[in-house]
């Protein structure tokens, strides 16, 4: 298993335009943007979507390569689900027809549509996650639920639990790369037999994951108390996040996106 | 250093931490396992870690929402799935703290994750009309009968961890 094929949660320092983005741009228009790909039912808004990714990726200097890598581990995922709606949709054209088996034009449509808009959601997911460090994702998200603090809401600490969680993602994935190299040493087989020794074969997997996990959250608790943490008591913050030109031209850029979506909508 | 300010701290650190761990099993093959037409998914068996701490509550919400955000089929999956999952083992959590038996808190918990499931298919039914197949009941039909197996199998592992780490501290 390569375990630098799944980039959710890696961060690629960089100097970049879209680096030194906001991080609340980046975050609100990577949100706007996986609604976005709800609304491209046409090749049109589609091929603009994958312009304004091309686009954000030439800027960010980061090889395409990343993206396609991260597409990977998605594959079956992706087509499964194209599969379905080419199988299981009918309507317009039928060009093969057998049970419950249905090949039609809006099935082959439908399912192209499904395949580009997941393509999209992990492209625009990865760039987000390549660009900004976990830090910066963690004041983002800070920032814009601060309104919910009126509910008495630990923001501050659940932005950190997010961070966290997505920065914890690729050290775990190595984790679980060795010990699955180490019971495969000791003879176990994954993904092999019927499903109760498929499920055997897990346990030896899944308790050194827990004990090392958990060993690993008590020395980071450690260290966060050893310096200084508080909670959300009365916390400053060394950088402080402000919108600069770039950030309100990157709004304008994604506004004229929406518009020119809208517009291209059937 | 207070043992109320170190607990916070570990809590924050666990909660990122299970989060993760969820996130990860969701996207390594091998943790997906086939039987026949049915696929399980051992990672909603983390449903489970609710019946032993309300962390893990805040845990499997935050492990779903970025999961079902970066891998899921959007932000509406993200925002319903988390506000279900929220719910749900909340539900999970209450029921259980008046069982003392644990193999029959995970009885309880399987049982309850898996009724659940009417929340998940009514937003496919609803949002994503094309990935369900048209009805309710059909889909919630087999959504139910692929979370069970899945819960029986993540019970499994989930108790085989509880006997080794101790998740109530």
């Amino acid at each position: 298993m390569n375990v630098d094929r799944l980039l959710i949660g890696r961060y690629l320092p960089g100097k970049t335009l879209i680096h030194r983005l906001d991080p609340r741009v980046k975050l609100v228009i990577t949100l706007a943007f996986i609604f976005l790909t709800f609304f491209a039912d046409n090749w049109q808004s589609n091929l603009l979507l994958f312009a304004f990714i091309f686009f954000c990726v030439l800027i960010a200097k980061i090889r395409f390569g990343f993206f396609l890598n991260g597409l990977r581990p998605m594959l079956w995922l992706i087509i499964f689900t194209v599969m379905m709606q080419v199988l299981f949709l009918t309507g317009g054209h039928l060009y093969w027809h057998w049970g419950w088996l249905t090949i039609s034009q809006y099935g082959i449509n439908s399912g192209i549509i499904v395949f580009l808009r997941f393509v999209l959601i992990i492209f625009i997911s990865t760039l987000l996650t390549l660009t900004t460090s976990p830090t910066n994702l963690a004041n983002g998200l800070s920032s814009l639920l601060k309104p919910l603090k009126f509910f008495h809401l630990p923001i501050d600490e659940i932005s950190l639990m997010l961070a966290l969680s997505l920065r914890f993602v690729p050290t775990l994935m190595d984790e679980t790369g060795k010990i699955m190299n180490a019971q495969r040493a000791r003879g176990v087989d994954f993904g092999e037999g019927n499903i109760f020794q498929q499920m055997r074969s897990l346990v030896p997997i899944f308790i050194p994951q827990f004990i090392a996990s958990f060993n690993r959250a008590d020395e980071l608790a450690t260290a966060m108390e050893s310096r200084g943490y508080r909670g959300a008591a009365k916390r400053t913050k060394f950088n402080r996040l402000k919108f600069k030109v770039n950030d309100w031209i990157a709004c304008l850029i994604f506004v004229f996106l929406i518009f020119a979506i809208y517009f291209l909508r059937k | 250093m207070s043992n109320h300010k170190k607990s916070q701290a570990r809590n924050i650190t666990l909660i990122g931490v299970v989060a993760a761990l969820y996130i990860l099993v969701g996207m390594i093959p091998p943790f997906n396992l086939r039987g026949g037409a049915v696929q399980i998914r051992p990672g909603e068996g983390f449903n489970n870690l609710a019946i032993f701490n309300k962390r893990y509550i805040i845990a499997q919400t935050i492990g779903v929402f970025i999961f079902n955000l970066f891998f899921g089929l959007g932000i509406i999956d993200a925002i319903v799935g988390g506000l279900q999952t929220l719910v749900m083992t909340w539900v999970v959590y209450t029921v259980t703290q008046k069982i003392k038996n644990v193999p029959l808190k995970f009885v309880a918990s399987t049982l309850i994750v898996s009724l659940f499931m009417f929340w998940i298919a009514a937003e496919l039914v609803i949002f994503f009309p094309k990935s369900a197949d048209g009805s309710f009941w059909a889909t919630y039909g087999m959504l139910f009968i692929s979370e069970l197996a899945s819960m029986i199998v993540g019970s499994i592992v989930i108790y085989a961890v509880s006997k080794t780490i101790n998740l109530t501290k």
